[in-house]
């Protein structure tokens, strides 16, 4: 489909261009002018200095809570492990001597690299084991195995 | 090199490398600053921070300091030749633009001639009676340099560039020295020294007679003309950074830099020679050497009260930089605002002793002379560093042309406008001799 481009009739201010571009060269000056004294107050965050409050809602780090006890929450109900579409999730059960299965994990592991932070393990969770609300995000890391959180790391 | 009975004149020589190191460490040093302007300025125009990290023992002088990071990064870039180039040109263009960089300060005179007792040693590396004409004819050299390196690195688009290039910079070249004709008219010299004690007198008594203000059309068109020889935006068709190619993609690690560092080495040199023509030169507005000369014990203390306050402005909001902050650096950068603090002090110091000197007494000659040259030379480099300012300016300001509009403002407005300006500067010369 042809579209046809109306040609904008120029003043002839406009056409001298002169004064255009004076006026351009005042739009940034008086940015230039207003950072140049007032550095302090420009918008950027000096990032490992400054950091962003974070929403209340925010999804960083899981946690496993605990109940006033001390024990763990969880029950290794594996219902997280389900619900979690990047499979990062691995959950073990504690039995007891007679093969018995005790309602508390043996092992609880995060895949931190595969974990995509969608929050469906914490929604999953019918015992409110799980939470995200640490804000904790800085979680690059140049060991890849520093990646898998165990159950101790995760509740802290 | 030979005095008059055919020995080496020493003398000669040892200034003349003086000289010449003076010009050239001008050059380069004006590589970094310019370097650095053209990125904290790019920053602070569109409300960013700009270099904020590098550092030497926490000494970051605002971002400085990244060039030397940078310097260090290109130097040990992996340097890749391409099989296809045709080794022999591509080698040879980022030396041959450098090279023409560095030579344009050669003519330049960056302070009046300096007389000690029988001795007139003139400030400038090269006395040459043809002046500008020389500087025309070597920047008009570094469009082999784009050429060549173009042709040579044997790719499209690197060709592609280096002929919009060529074609930009030889159009351009006209209006440049068209626009010089009325200088010349208005002068009567093309020596460089000369035009700038011309510029030195007053016209009507009060206004200095500097060439803006004598041939302000003639002003405009060089400075359009120089920004489009500098390849510098609104004219940098040849580079495109971004978008359109430019003749340099072949190239890498150092050859690269060099071309970027004679980009930034012409972008001083052109203020340079902007300033000498239409701004002034080393003419401080209303003082003439004989003035400095005789009152140099005022000049001095003038000097010393506008380094002082300037000192304290500095210091001034160099406290509210740190005071205001947000946040803790929490390492070396914590302790930069010393250094800065302890330079200012120095100044402040140094002033207030200038201002006690005992009494007015005249400055012995030599004293007095060196005064002045290191008042005309600080003025030079000031004009030059505030042409440099706005030439960065204008690159964060002013949207790119398109070829066919470079094309049309070279030659069907600012041609006819350089003849209409030689015309009526040869009538009001006529007219008003």
């Amino acid at each position: 489909m042809a579209i046809v481009v109306k040609k904008q009739k120029l003043s002839i201010f406009e056409k001298l261009y002169v004064f255009e571009v004076a006026a351009g060269m005042w739009v940034t000056l008086r940015h230039f002018l207003r950072n140049v004294f007032n550095t302090n107050a420009l918008p950027t965050l000096n990032y490992p200095e400054e950091k962003r409050a974070l929403a209340p809602n925010y999804r960083g780090l899981h946690r496993l809570l605990k109940k006033e006890t001390g024990e763990l929450k969880c029950t290794a109900c594996k219902i997280c492990a389900g619900a979690c579409p990047a499979r990062c999730i691995t959950v073990e059960m504690t039995l007891d001597d007679a093969g018995k299965p005790k309602k508390t994990p043996l092992r609880y592991d995060i895949d931190i690299g595969r974990c995509i932070f969608c929050g469906f393990c914490v929604e999953a969770c019918p015992f409110d084991a799980i939470d995200m609300n640490t804000g904790v995000y800085e979680l690059a890391d140049a060991d890849i195995e520093n990646y898998l959180y165990t159950k101790e790391k995760l509740a802290r | 090199m030979t005095n008059f009975y055919g020995r080496i004149d020493w003398i000669f020589l040892g200034l003349t490398t003086a000289k010449a190191v003076f010009a050239w460490g001008l050059t380069l040093g004006f590589i970094l600053v310019n370097i650095f302007l053209e990125r904290k300025i790019c920053a602070l125009i569109q409300d960013r921070v700009g270099p904020n990290r590098a550092n030497i023992l926490g000494v970051r002088l605002f971002g400085f300091v990244l060039n030397f990071a940078d310097a260090v990064k290109l130097l040990f870039k992996e340097d890749i030749t391409p099989s296809f180039v045709n080794k022999t040109y591509y080698l040879m263009a980022p030396p041959i633009i450098m090279t023409i960089a560095l030579m344009g300060m050669s003519v330049v005179p960056f302070a009046d001639d300096l007389v000690v007792g029988s001795l007139v040693i003139p400030m400038r590396v090269l006395d040459l009676n043809v002046g500008f004409l020389f500087i025309l004819a070597i920047t008009s050299l570094s469009v082999y340099s784009l050429v060549i390196g173009g042709f040579g690195s044997n790719s499209k688009y690197p060709l592609f560039a280096a002929m919009r290039s060529c074609a930009q910079m030889i159009s351009y070249e006209i209006v440049m020295g068209l626009s010089l004709v009325g200088l010349v008219m208005v002068y009567g010299a093309v020596h460089l020294q000369r035009l700038v004690v011309a510029q030195g007198e007053m016209l009507f008594g009060f206004i200095p007679k500097w060439g803006v203000v004598v041939q302000p059309l003639g002003c405009v068109l060089f400075c359009i003309a120089a920004l489009a020889e500098l390849n510098r935006t609104p004219f940098d068709l040849p580079e495109g950074e971004s978008e359109i190619i430019g003749f340099h993609v072949e190239y890498s690690s150092m050859k690269f830099a060099l071309f970027f560092m004679a980009e930034y080495a012409n972008i001083f040199v052109a203020a340079a020679i902007i300033t000498t023509l239409f701004f002034g030169g080393w003419q401080l507005p209303w003082l003439s050497t004989e003035t400095i000369k005789s009152n140099a014990p005022v000049v001095l203390r003038a000097c010393a009260i506008v380094a002082l306050t300037a000192a304290a402005v500095a210091a001034y909001l160099l406290h509210r930089l740190y005071s205001k902050r947000r946040y803790q650096w929490k390492d070396l950068r914590e302790k930069e605002g010393l250094v800065f603090y302890g330079v200012l002090a120095c100044v402040g110091v140094l002033s207030i002793m200038a201002m006690l000197l005992p009494g007015f007494t005249p400055l012995s000659p030599i004293m007095a002379s060196g005064l002045a040259l290191l008042l005309q030379a600080g003025i030079f480099i000031v004009k030059s560093f505030i042409i440099c300012f706005i030439v960065v300016w204008i690159r964060w300001t002013l949207p790119r042309l398109r070829y066919d509009q470079l094309m049309a403002l070279g030659w069907k407005i600012m041609l006819p406008l350089g003849i209409a300006n030689i015309v009526v500067t040869g009538i009001v010369v006529l007219l008003f001799p």
